[in-house]
């Protein structure tokens, strides 16, 4: 086989396999997480008014491809490892706390919270022990 | 066949008895008789009558006809479901006669195959051959009166998809002189807490058409009231302080809400599930509708599209309602958009809803256009972090385009900012208050935007800055042609709270601070109109998990003064009628309210109507706009204003 016919095998299985996984994502196969991939719900026919749609001003935002939009992990802002205390009721220990300073127990006493449980990951190291504190631990208590 | 439609199908034995009857006439119509004139069926002035022809060429006799709300079908392979025409080879001609405001109107079709769209019988596009699934638009001058607008469709084979409309003239009629007369002395009025609290964590508040309000909390933001299944709705009478228990059987926290034609509400979506430590709030699709008269919950269809955890719901001119936005039973950004179809009380299919599948986010403060348009204009709760949530579009339902709106200041700084449009209606302006960030820790804005959506490309421009930046704004228009802001904080935590109130003048465009809410007012609070006139506030919800029961009620400077009163009216306003009206005092406005239903400080169907007035005296006239997206069907408040500025107390009309 001349050096010619090597390349020219090789860019043609590179082509395949890119084409192959292009189309493998396209049908979903590699598309995004199996909880919202499309296939739960009717799907009317995707992007109807793609290329060579016409509007009066020609500002035609994207449209989307009939799937989820994706959202961010707790999109109240609020840091969901944790509960209250006394009666597990949901909080908001905020991602980040206003004018920056830290989401710690002085913040949260100041801001109200009582005595908060770990639910999940002591993500702010409210329990002082680097974050590994387990759940049900009781923070910030008085 | 759809359902969505309202079908007026001949009955075959009536069919049948007709041709053995007039066999010889019609053997001469057929040759004589354009397909037009075939029709059998008359429609309601808003609806489109359809001749289905089971041939691509509309040729002879129609298959069939019916009535259709409007001209949005996704048929697929599948074909209209009409009786002998299949997936292929079929065509269809829509006609209506509508009433047209004066103005530059644009037609907008897109069809997978052929389409032609028809003024008074004068070609306005011509696409008549086979192509995939295009969008063709046209602007023509329109005068004033009533006009034949013709849609001729064909599918040849393949998918059928056909949608036409027009928009972009939308002619909201002149705009209303200035309220008359105004506060000169003792203007600021008074607040009340009352001395009773709410028995619900009132998250959601609808004014009914009984003058009671509706107040839900479904869990309530408890997730351990959602573990429980304990879920709760109350009936507040403002003027009694009782309230009425209403067994709620599903979690409607977090649901949206708004009023139907008929005067009932209708709530979809909800709380599915609270977030963990691993992932979000997750939406329910369910939705029910309240009947204010027995004070009850009827469960209707889920909303095809799946859960919507924070969705906005705008009424539509049609009497539909439009529904999208929020997070979906997986947690993830629900981009369908729904339509309720209010005269069969069910959710339209998926298939037969326009999409485009762009992620509107959570409560988009979404206002209803005179032309029918969507105006998104940039706030919403939550979710800056989302695609799409930053900025403002317009959106053209019957066509699916988004036209992005230029000018809108802090576009990231929007969250829980008020919008509202601008007494009155017709004037199509709209404007921002404050709103901020919840993923930054940076405080809000001041800033507020105003737009005037009839002008050709709106844009927004700079208004005057709030007294206090803040989030978490309440706006509410007030019946002498005012809006009153109030509520709100920095941050949501006690010591964020903002203690400012102020009145916005659309005409001066000015604040005048106003007293303060003696309590503060930050997230899952909200403000309301009364009938009487008054502000009703209530909710708080600050990030402790606290939740604050208290009410506190407005009294604006008017309520202090003598009222004019409206004696006699009808109970129904038709669109473009005119009504006459009993009234004490030297009346000079005359204006509709829709009554609130509002969520997050949020409700993008507030309105208010100027009505023209004609006479003096005890008996005058007054003129309800014709077009209905400047007045949506449905119960509002009719205010009467004398000439120093004083309104009545609220009489309870129907519209539509």
């Amino acid at each position: 086989m001349t050096r010619r016919k090597i390349l020219l095998s090789a860019v043609t299985a590179v082509c395949v396999t890119v084409g192959l996984l292009v189309g493998l994502r396209a049908t979903g196969v590699f598309g995004p997480s199996a909880g919202d991939s499309g296939g739960t719900r009717p799907v009317a026919a995707e992007n109807t008014l793609g290329a060579g749609n016409r509007d009066l001003s020609g500002r035609i935002q994207p449209h989307g491809n009939g799937r989820p939009s994706p959202a961010t992990l707790w999109v109240d802002g609020c840091d969901h490892n944790y509960v209250k205390a006394s009666d597990n009721m949901n909080v908001c220990v905020p991602k980040i706390a206003p004018g920056g300073v830290p989401v710690d127990c002085e913040f949260l006493r100041k801001s109200g919270f009582g005595a908060l449980k770990v639910t999940g990951t002591d993500s702010k190291n409210l329990a002082g022990t680097g974050g590994n504190a387990p759940r049900g631990t009781t923070v910030c208590a008085d | 066949m759809t359902g969505s439609e309202k079908r007026r199908r001949i009955g075959r034995r009536r069919a049948l008895a007709a041709l053995l009857a007039t066999a010889a006439v019609q053997l001469v119509a057929v040759v004589v008789v354009t397909p037009e004139s075939a029709r059998a069926i008359t429609c309601a002035p808003e609806e489109w009558a359809g001749d289905y022809f089971a041939n691509p060429t509309l040729t002879g006799a129609p298959a069939d006809s019916r009535c259709d709300g409007n001209i949005g079908f996704d048929w697929g392979e599948t074909g209209p479901g009409i009786g002998g025409i299949g997936g292929a080879g079929y065509s269809v001609r829509w006609t209506r006669n509508a009433l047209f405001q004066a103005g530059e109107y644009s037609f907008t079709a897109t069809a997978d195959d052929g389409i032609r769209v028809y003024l008074d019988d004068v070609l306005v596009i011509d696409e008549w051959r086979d192509q995939g699934a295009s969008t063709f638009a046209a602007t023509r001058p329109v005068a004033a009166g009533t006009h034949k607008v013709t849609v001729e469709y064909y599918q040849g084979v393949g998918g059928g998809l056909v949608r036409a409309s027009y928009t972009g003239g939308g002619d909201p009629g002149p705009v209303p002189p200035p309220p008359p007369g105004g506060c000169t002395g003792d203007c600021q009025g008074s607040w009340q807490v009352l001395p009773y609290e709410s028995p619900v964590r009132s998250v959601h508040a609808t004014v009914l058409h009984t003058g009671n309000v509706l107040l839900v909390a479904g869990s309530g933001n408890d997730g351990a009231a959602a573990a429980n299944n304990q879920f709760v709705s109350k009936v507040w009478n403002p003027s009694t302080g009782e309230f009425a228990d209403v067994p709620t059987q599903e979690d409607l926290f977090c649901a949206g809400h708004t009023q139907l034609p008929d005067g009932r509400i209708l709530l979809a979506g909800g709380t599915l599930e609270y977030p963990t430590p691993t992932s979000n709030y997750k939406g329910l699709a369910i939705s029910y509708i309240f009947d204010p008269m027995t004070n009850t919950y009827t469960k209707i269809g889920d909303m095809p599209g799946g859960g919507h955890w924070y969705p906005s719901l705008v009424n539509l001119g049609d009497g539909s309602v439009f529904a999208t936005g929020g997070l979906n039973e997986n947690g993830s950004g629900n981009v369908a958009v729904e339509m309720f179809d209010s005269r069969k009380s069910q959710w339209k299919p998926f298939n037969e809803v326009p999409q485009t599948y762009f992620y509107w986010g959570l409560y988009p403060n979404m206002v209803l256009m005179a032309d029918g348009r969507l105006f998104y204009a940039g706030t919403h709760t939550f979710g800056n972090a989302l695609p799409n949530t930053s900025g403002s579009e317009i959106y053209d339902i019957a066509t699916g385009t988004i036209t992005d709106v230029p000018g809108l200041r802090d576009i990231d700084f929007r969250d829980q900012g008020a919008t509202v449009l601008l007494p009155p209606a017709q004037a199509q302006k709209v404007a921002d208050f404050g709103g901020g960030n919840t993923y930054s820790d940076l405080d809000p804005t001041s800033h507020t935007d105003i737009i005037d959506l009839r002008q050709q490309d709106p844009q927004w421009t700079a208004g005057p800055d709030l007294p206090a930046a803040k989030m978490y704004v309440s706006a509410v228009i007030l019946p002498d042609g005012k809006v009153f802001e109030t509520g709100g904080a920095k941050h949501n935590y006690p010591e964020y709270a903002v203690h400012e109130a102020s009145m916005y003048d659309p005409v001066t465009n000015t604040f005048t601070p106003m007293p303060a809410d003696p309590l503060a007012r930050m997230y899952h609070s909200e403000s309301f109109l009364l009938p009487d006139g008054r502000v009703a506030s209530i909710g708080n919800n600050p990030a402790t998990g606290a939740f604050d029961l208290g009410i506190s009620v407005y009294s604006p400077w008017y309520m202090s003064r003598p009222r004019p009163a409206i004696t006699a009216a009808a109970e129904q306003f038709d669109l473009g009628s005119t009504q006459n009206l009993t009234v004490s005092g030297n009346i000079g406005r005359v204006t509709l309210i829709r009554p609130a239903s509002v969520t997050h400080q949020s409700d993008p169907n507030q309105r208010s109507v100027d009505l023209p007035t004609t006479g003096t005296g005890t008996n005058i006239s007054v003129t309800v706009p014709s077009n209905p997206n400047i007045i949506p069907a449905g119960y509002y408040m009719m205010f009467a204003q004398d000439t120093n500025g004083v309104p009545s107390v609220a009489k309870w009309v129907h519209v539509g």
